[in-house]
């Protein structure tokens, strides 16, 4: 017998700590994970700060776990255009420090995972935010259509018309010979 | 080049199936490049919520698991000592190998080894668990042997047999009362000047969000990257005009900012968390004053009178035909203003004042001391402007440009902005799934909206829309109009239309799908492609842009 996510919500709007660990432990992955795609500068921290700011406003929610997920997404996102905008003023007056390599990484591993990450913020960077937004919701944050629209706030005609859109430009950039900027964007099969 | 992508090759891309397409690889790769993070660990602040040593019993190969054993720890007897690899297969090879020792009544036993029979796990935790009353009602104490002698002499575990007691859980978790935010913004909406409304809601920890806007025609709007964090920003254009937006919680209430770039001011409005003003002048207008709005005083000239710099009814223009001179006077009452025209002895008031959520203009002619006074309506603030009809029955909507009877004329349109009317709570009720009209309609009060919006340089597409309280049932172009040489022709079912200029063409295309409507505009010129969605919010006709 297990407790499903459906109890787990039950739990945790009692302030068991049994259904917010488990709310946790399902969705604390995708959200870690969005916070590295809009390139959170401190993602664990920002995960962190998304499960705090959603248990302690939980009262508030007032939806069943099928709305649960797009709800905290909301909390993420919202906490990424903040890490956004700080790290932008910042960098108004602080030259950005090179990020040094994870030691556990060899040098060759680090240069695969460098490329590997400029790779993707490249092919990503074809996007308009909107598109980037709603792909990466849904291909990392593994969200339904349904979940996106409620997380960024817009209609499920819109959010389709973002990701066919956006789909179609990733498309048309990595099919079109030559590039636009006159380079090769690398990808890999 | 491939063929355009449709929604259900989009579809079987997202979801990993296989396709011939690059896409489905480049989509793959971004991934897996990020299914390699690891979740974040719970700090200090949010172990308040998150237990650390149950979410580490589920950090296995089967997070699954977790709720399982969360779920057997509130239901279990006493204290269970898990201190091995345990690679069950299942209840009995379990207990037979004595990997895993529970000192308790058998369905207990069985409990625990459900957590444990799908998958290897590795635990080496002591858990308090739940002690039902009932369940220790024989309590024959059993000696554990654990596999692996960490601690090196483990006690026996016992059950707790003195606990005549309800059960209360022992273990780690904790019952936590999240604390109220101060300030709590339930959805607001704020007339913006009379270019549109923002509405938000929010409060002090998460900050606030946007939950709808509107605009008024000739007015596009744009939801702004704030400067500051939990900041809601929208600004509101018209060809080179602007007015911002921003709202922001401060010290327990809600600031309100409105600059108009057109005049280059800028004030600030406070709020409680009620919508209700706290001081400060307001900036978010109470009375619907035109932009401008130019009146004929008789012969002698002309007056335009607007929004003024302080947002409130003021002289903007004055016109004299020959031989008259013209002066703006100090009004005799607040809100009012004065103009007269003079030629000699003959002389010509013009006074002009906002009353009752009407404009009220006075022509005192003092040559043959005659007066004349006027009312005119005034659209509420930030209402699109937008003719609307009752409609008897939904079926007879008519949708042959010549033959609908709406009537745009200020003077005589019915315009329905009864909010009730369109917030009908039977209008749900009275539709069907499909979004199409049921029989019963009448009591709905379907309306026609209608819009027109630009298409580029190239002209104008008006469509009417049939509303059914929130929902869109129906849309088709009634009217067409090219400019600047371009052509424009309705096509085929009054959902597309095609503008021409020479070899340039760009496309219009309505598309209504479940109560949806979206509107695509391809230049096919210079290959730029604008989607917008339409829809019905807070019982406005909204035309938002997707970028």
């Amino acid at each position: 017998m297990s407790i499903s996510q459906k109890e787990a919500l039950h739990l945790a709007r009692q302030g068991d700590q049994r259904g917010y660990t488990a709310l946790f432990a399902e969705l604390s992955g995708p959200i870690t994970r969005f916070a590295h795609s809009r390139s959170a500068e401190d993602p664990e921290g920002l995960t962190n700060e998304v499960f705090i700011a959603a248990f302690e406003h939980l009262h508030q929610f007032s939806g069943e776990i099928d709305d649960f997920r797009g709800w905290v997404f909301t909390i993420a996102r919202n906490k990424t255009i903040d890490d956004a905008r700080r790290r932008n003023r910042r960098l108004d007056t602080v030259a950005e420090t090179v990020e040094e390599a994870e030691p556990s990484l060899s040098a060759e591993e680090e240069v695969i995972a460098r490329l590997e990450a400029e790779w993707v913020e490249e092919t990503l960077s074809i996007l308009t935010e909107e598109q980037r937004e709603v792909i990466l919701l849904r291909i990392v944050g593994n969200l339904t259509m349904p979940e996106i629209a409620q997380t960024i706030n817009k209609p499920l005609g819109a959010v389709k018309a973002l990701q066919r859109r956006g789909l179609r430009r990733l498309e048309k950039e990595i099919t079109a010979e030559p590039y636009p900027s006159g380079r090769r964007r690398r990808w890999r099969k | 080049m491939s063929k355009p992508l449709n929604d259900d090759e989009v579809e079987k891309i997202l979801q990993g199936k296989a396709t011939s397409r690059p896409l489905g690889a480049i989509l793959e790769s971004i991934r897996s490049h990020f299914a390699s993070i690891d979740p974040a660990e719970p700090n200090d602040e949010l172990q308040r919520f998150v237990s650390v040593e149950l979410l580490h019993a589920s950090d296995t190969k089967d997070k699954k698991m977790l709720p399982a054993l969360l779920n057997f720890a509130g239901t279990v007897v006493g204290k269970v000592l898990l201190t091995t690899t345990v690679a069950a297969a299942s209840v009995g090879g379990a207990h037979a190998t004595g990997i895993v020792e529970v000192p308790v009544i058998p369905e207990v036993a069985t409990a625990v080894a459900s957590v444990v029979a799908d998958t290897a796990i590795n635990i080496v935790e002591v858990i308090d668990v739940v002690v039902p009353v009932d369940i220790i009602a024989d309590p024959e104490p059993v000696v554990a042997e654990p596999v692996v002698a960490e601690p090196a002499t483990p006690e026996p575990v016992v059950p707790t047999t003195v606990t005549p007691e309800p059960v209360v859980t022992t273990t780690s978790t904790t019952t936590t009362e999240a604390p109220v935010p101060r300030f709590v913004l339930v959805a607001q909406t704020f007339d913006v000047l009379e270019v549109g409304t923002v509405t938000v809601e929010g409060n002090t920890d998460i900050g606030l969000t946007i939950l709808a806007t509107t605009f008024a025609q000739g007015w596009d709007v744009e939801v702004e990257q704030a400067d500051l964090p939990g900041e809601a920003s929208v600004s509101f254009r018209s060809g080179g005009d602007r007015v911002d937006f921003d709202a922001l919680i401060v010290d327990d209430q809600l600031r309100v900012s409105v600059r108009d770039r057109r005049t280059d001011t800028r004030g600030d409005q406070f709020f409680d968390a009620d919508g209700n003003p706290v001081d400060g002048n307001p900036v978010v207008d109470p009375t619907p004053i035109p932009a401008s709005q130019t009146f004929d005083v008789l012969e002698v000239g002309t007056v335009t009178i607007g929004r003024g710099d302080d947002a409130q009814l003021a002289v903007l223009e004055t016109t004299s035909t020959t031989g008259w001179a013209v002066s703006t006077d100090q009004a005799e009452e607040p809100g009012e203003v004065s103009v007269t025209f003079r030629n000699d002895d003959a002389r010509v008031d013009f006074k002009a004042s906002v009353e009752d959520g009407q404009l009220r203009i006075r022509v005192r002619d003092r040559r043959t001391d005659t007066r004349n006074e006027e009312f005119f309506d005034l659209q509420p603030v930030g209402t699109p402007n937008q003719a609307t009809i009752d409609l008897d029955d939904s079926d007879d909507v008519d949708q042959d440009d010549d033959d609908t009877d709406v009537d745009q004329d200020d003077d005589d349109t019915d315009v329905d902005q009864d909010d009730d009317d369109q917030d009908s709570p039977d209008a749900d009720e009275d539709q069907d799934d499909d979004g199409q009209d049921s029989p019963d309609a009448d009591e709905v009060s379907p309306l026609i909206v209608l819009r027109s919006m630009n298409v580029f340089d190239a002209g104008s597409v008006t469509f009417s829309t049939v509303v059914n309280g929130d929902s869109l049932s129906r849309i088709a172009v009634t009217s067409v109009a090219g400019t600047n040489g371009w052509s424009a022709e309705i096509l085929s079912g009054n959902m597309k239309v095609r503008f021409e200029n020479g070899d340039n063409r760009i496309d219009f295309e309505a598309i209504f799908n479940n109560g949806e409507v979206t509107i695509n505009i391809r230049h096919r010129g210079t290959d730029q492609e604008l989607d917008y969605q339409v829809q019905i919010v807070d019982g406005q006709l909204q035309i938002e842009a997707i970028s």
